[in-house]
């Protein structure tokens, strides 16, 4: 944040919480965002395609500058054909435009086609229908939403009070709030979202990225791992961080940065010989799909290759596996000292698959 | 593991050409090269012998060339055993042209487009000097032209068609003589993960088995040449130790209709020949058996190049053909389409019995490539626009043809049909359609001419499975391999029906979740033939029932299953049915323990399937 202009942030120092909102939190929701400690950054938002609800984003910020999240204070119609009900909320992404969570105002409950009120398993169903990026809502329009009787003349009433609910849909929505869940769940992932990314990547260089980085939360490294791919000047600074997330526990950052490492980055040998150290603390799955990975490039590091037939041979790699470390090795590997001694080992092994399949493999390479 | 077959193979390099004073016969399939042209054994059970074919997806195929020896020299009467294939769905000419090449010239006969069934083609004449001849097949389409045989001859007339009589003639001809194989303790027949299984177990046990299979490579479906990934769960409850040779010679990737690594050919065939305990011969096809009473003595299987034919003799057999072809050849009772919910009491069986079956597939995928791509117009019968033409760039498990033909008698139609509408389809895509743009650099990659089959004749055993055993969770004494599958059964595409009434080739599937069930035993052994066991799709199950057992990874445990009950029948001197009255606790041992080699993790975790059913018992 360079300037304070028009168009521009503007900077407010404050506790959120502390400044009067005051907002019904039902249960089993996320917790209350707005206690949230930092410094909260606004950011004007000329949505034209939703001239209702604030004109601005709200980010907080840590004391780095880092983003907490971003928030926009929500009014939308719930309608169809004409007849539209209000629904305020306060929406929240989380620091790279994830769907965080909303809040509710005061007095302003959600309520359902026949005017109930949402009860907790409601907004707990709500949020769970909103933090599915890929929820089947996502490529319905509004009229898929409802199966219409032939007997109704105006058929169209809010949340399919007279339609039934696609039957497809009725397992996964808010029961008797279709339209609300449609509504919402396209708010969270129409131009709010895109504006928070746009604001993200407005700020990206390499001391950006790095800060995000280092904060260790899971989503900010997931979203640097996006941004390196998408910039690949600033790959040499980040893949050997990449290759140590391959470790990590949390599934998605393991694949994410699994699948980072494709195509002609495969090709530098010095990717090559870190993936493969790295090999006996990844999962078999893993190791499975790097070595399908290598399997495509150009041509293996000699080096590599013989730390791979290690691997077999301390079995930290499965047996399983040899035949397609086999396809990595070609004639040319046959030329290094060390690939020879290794595969004069394994043509020697016990096993007699082993040692056939070797024997097979130098002859092939010979021919 | 014993090389016979390899070297076999490798020294047999002059084709197989019968010849007498009057007349030669040459195997199209032992032309010694035979340059892009494919060898095809699919339906030898049906029109005699193996056949060479120019699948070369619209582009013709390299020549196919032999050198024959003669007799005498002078004139001789050419013909060729050839056919349209086209001829079921097109009136007119077909596309599979081929010519005849005499010492390199071409006889400037089409031969090919022509035929509604197998028949001798006049091909002209010709005048042998030197007692030599070099002959080749000039492919003009790349349209799956085919060849059984040559024939010259002194005579003007064409030998004999009738299924029988050419057979006798055949074997006279190429003074065919069976040699003996070997002595066994079991013999099983058919290479697809089922039979392998069954192979590497039955060895690991110390049983000395001959695994016979008719195609170069192991796998069946699971190979490269099918390209159907594994499916189903392995080493899970109440046998966790069984599914570890799936494990060791799965592929570890999945995915239907991809590049041929995927399927990891060299993985299995090296596993197997690991294997002292196993005799493979490849490219063999069993054709007949001889049996002693309610018994198999022996198996005779004729290769699929060069018409040697071996027999093998042995206390066991296990059918893994997929289409119960030994059982069937034994008399063994079978059943085939599907049953009445009276016969059974199946929820979704219908209400009368018909002969309906599962379908069976030609899969493919198409490339984008750098340059424009041609592809000729292919229009024989079947005919595409923009309401009916299927807008994709690869065509896996749905497309799947031939469910009210028979998958057996009926199968080279079936498979044919599978190929006139991937290129009928791809032509109008790449010709007509208003979004041929879209597929202007795309060229065919690969199309199976292996057709992928799902089911046909189910070998009965001692108990039937049933869709209450599997939905009931009904456990029996003997439990072994779990199936995990749904019951997924299929049935023409509704939409496609529309569009091709009666001339289907889309599928849906309409499935039904299970809990784990391990399969009885008892379905594993044919309950008429004493000495047959069976593993792999042609097991004792209803038609409903196959919809779950048929996965691979599920086949490849029964064949584990059926290797651990082969090593008790032989070291007792008993038959399966034997293992089962008296050596029950000896198989629960084994199964528990299994008969994996490596300490490996299951590296099987791709298309297990979907969330398991309720365990209703
Ligand atoms: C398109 C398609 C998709 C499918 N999808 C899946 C899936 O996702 N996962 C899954 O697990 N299953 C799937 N299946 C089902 C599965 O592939 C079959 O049920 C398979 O046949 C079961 O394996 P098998 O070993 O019994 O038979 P096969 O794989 O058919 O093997 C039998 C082998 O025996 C050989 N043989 C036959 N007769 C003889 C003879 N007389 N002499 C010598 N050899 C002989 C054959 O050439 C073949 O190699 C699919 C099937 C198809 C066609």
């Amino acid at each position: 944040m360079r300037t304070v202009g028009l168009h521009w942030p503007v900077i407010i120092v404050f506790l959120f919480g502390a400044i009067g909102f005051s907002y019904e939190n039902p249960e089993n929701l996320p917790p209350d965002f707005l206690d949230a400690k930092g410094i909260c950054v606004v950011h004007s938002f000329a949505d034209s395609a939703d001239l209702i609800s604030d004109q601005e984003i709200i980010e907080l910020q840590d004391e780095d500058g880092l983003p907490i999240w971003f928030a926009r204070h929500i009014f939308k119609d719930v309608c169809i054909s004409g007849k539209c009900r209000m629904v305020r909320l306060w929406l929240f992404w989380d620091g790279v435009g994830n769907y965080h969570g909303f809040k509710l105002l005061e007095h302003e409950p959600l309520t359902k086609s026949d005017h109930t009120q949402f009860e907790a398993a409601d907004y707990k169903k709500l949020d769970e229908i909103l933090s599915d990026s890929l929820s089947i809502l996502k490529d319905l329009k509004q009229e898929d939403l409802v199966i219409i009787p032939d007997s109704i003349d105006n058929p169209y009433e809010l949340d399919g009070y007279t339609a039934a609910t696609q039957p497809a849909l009725s397992e996964v929505v808010v029961k008797d709030a279709v339209y609300t869940c449609h509504t919402l769940w396209h708010t969270v992932y129409g131009n709010t979202q895109e504006k928070i990314r746009s604001l993200l990547t407005a700020r990206l260089d390499q001391s950006f990225l790095e800060a995000m980085f280092k904060t260790g939360d899971v989503s900010k490294k997931l979203w640097v791992v996006k941004m390196v791919d998408q910039h690949p000047e600033y790959h040499a600074h980040f893949y050997l961080r990449f290759i140590e997330c391959m470790k990590s526990g949390d599934n998605l950052l393991a694949e994410s940065t699994l699948s980072y490492f494709r195509g002609a980055m495969l090709d530098d040998i010095l990717i090559q010989t870190k993936l493969v150290e790295t090999m006996p603390s990844l999962s078999l799955h893993q190791n499975t799909e790097l070595i399908w990975k290598l399997v495509d490039c150009d041509l293996l590091a000699d080096e590599s290759v013989v730390r791979l037939l290690e691997h077999v041979q301390a079995e930290e790699l499965p047996v399983g596996l040899l035949n397609l470390i086999y396809r990595l090795i070609k004639p040319e590997h046959l030329e290094d000292p060390q690939v020879v001694e290794k595969l004069a080992d394994f043509s020697q092994a016990e096993d007699v698959y082993i040692r056939n399949m070797t024997k097979r493999l130098l002859q092939r390479t010979k021919e | 593991m014993k090389n016979v077959v390899l070297f076999i193979i490798l020294f047999i390099t002059v084709g197989l050409v019968e010849s007498n004073a009057q007349s030669v016969l040459v195997e199209a399939e032992s032309f010694q090269n035979k340059g892009g042209w494919v060898v095809d054994q699919q339906f030898m059970d049906q029109m005699g012998s193996p056949y060479i074919m120019a699948h070369g997806m619209g582009e013709p195929v390299a020549d196919a060339t032999t050198t024959v020896q003669f007799p005498k020299d002078g004139a001789y009467h050419i013909f060729v055993r050839t056919f349209n294939w086209t001829a079921p769905w097109y009136e007119g000419e077909g596309p599979g042209k081929f010519e005849l090449l005499l010492e390199g010239q071409s006889t400037n006969i089409t031969l090919g487009s022509e035929g509604s069934e197998w028949i001798w083609q006049q091909a002209g004449k010709v005048n042998v000097v030197n007692k030599t001849l070099k002959i080749g097949l000039r492919d003009l389409t790349g349209f799956n032209g085919r060849v059984d045989a040559i024939y010259f001859s002194k005579s003007a007339n064409p030998p004999t068609n009738d299924f029988t009589a050419l057979n006798e003639f055949r074997n006279k001809a190429l003074k065919i003589k069976p040699r003996k194989a070997g002595k066994f303790d079991l013999v099983v027949v058919g290479g697809g993960v089922a039979g392998t299984a069954a192979a590497i177990s039955a060895a690991r046990l110390g049983v000395k088995v001959a695994l016979i299979q008719d195609r170069p490579v192991l796998g069946g479906n699971n190979s490269s040449e099918v390209r159907v990934h594994l499916g189903g769960r392995v080493k899970v409850h109440p046998f966790p130790a069984l599914g570890d040779v799936v494990n060791e010679m799965g592929p570890t990737r999945g995915g239907n209709a991809q590049p041929a690594a995927y399927y990891e050919d060299e993985k299995k065939m090296e596993m197997v020949l690991a294997e002292e305990n196993i005799s493979l011969f490849t490219n063999y096809r069993a054709y007949e058996v001889k049996t002693k009473g309610a018994k198999i003595t022996g198996v005779w299987a004729r290769n699929i190049e060069t018409s040697e034919e071996l027999f093998f003799s042995a206390p066991l057999f296990a059918d893994c053909t997929g289409d119960g072809t030994i059982g069937f050849l034994a008399g063994a009772d079978f059943a085939m389409g599907r049953e009445s919910k009276e016969q059974y009491g199946e929820a979704t069986a219908p209400e009368k019995a018909d002969a309906m079956t599962m379908g069976a597939s030609v899969q493919w995928y198409s490339v984008e490539s750098e340059k424009e791509e041609h592809f000729p117009d292919f229009q024989y019968g079947v005919e595409f626009n923009e309401a009916n033409a299927e807008q994709v760039t690869m065509g896996e498990w749905t497309w799947e043809t031939g469910m009210n033909f028979n998958q057996i008698s009926e199968f080279e139609r079936i498979r044919d049909y599978g190929l006139l509408v991937v290129f009928s389809n791809w032509s109008f895509l790449k010709n007509h359609s208003s979004k041929k743009q879209k597929y202007q650099n795309r060229k065919l990659d690969w199309v199976a001419y292996i057709a992928g089959k799902r089911e046909s004749r189910r070998l009965l055993g001692d108990l039937v499975l049933k869709e209450q055993d599997l939905t009931n969770h009904v456990l029996y004494p003997d439990a072994s391999a779990p199936t995990s599958w749904t019951i997924d059964l299929h049935y023409p595409d509704p939409k496609n029906t529309a569009h091709f009434p009666e001339k289907e080739f889309k599928s849906i599937a309409v499935h039904k979740a299970i809990h784990l069930y391990p399969i009885p035993y008892r379905c594993f052994y044919s309950r008429n033939v004493d000495n047959l066991f069976m593993a792999g799709r042609n097991i004792s199950v209803t038609h409903v029932a196959l919809g779950t057992v048929r996965v691979m990874r599920t086949t490849g445990m029964m064949g584990e299953v059926v290797g651990m009950a082969a090593s008790i029948a032989t070291a007792h001197k008993t038959n399966p049915w034997g293992v089962y009255q008296n050596y029950l606790d000896e198989l629960n041992g084994l199964m528990e323990v299994g008969v994996g080699k490596y300490k490996m993790e299951n590296m099987q975790k791709y298309n297990e399937g979907q969330t398991l059913g309720p365990k209703t018992e």
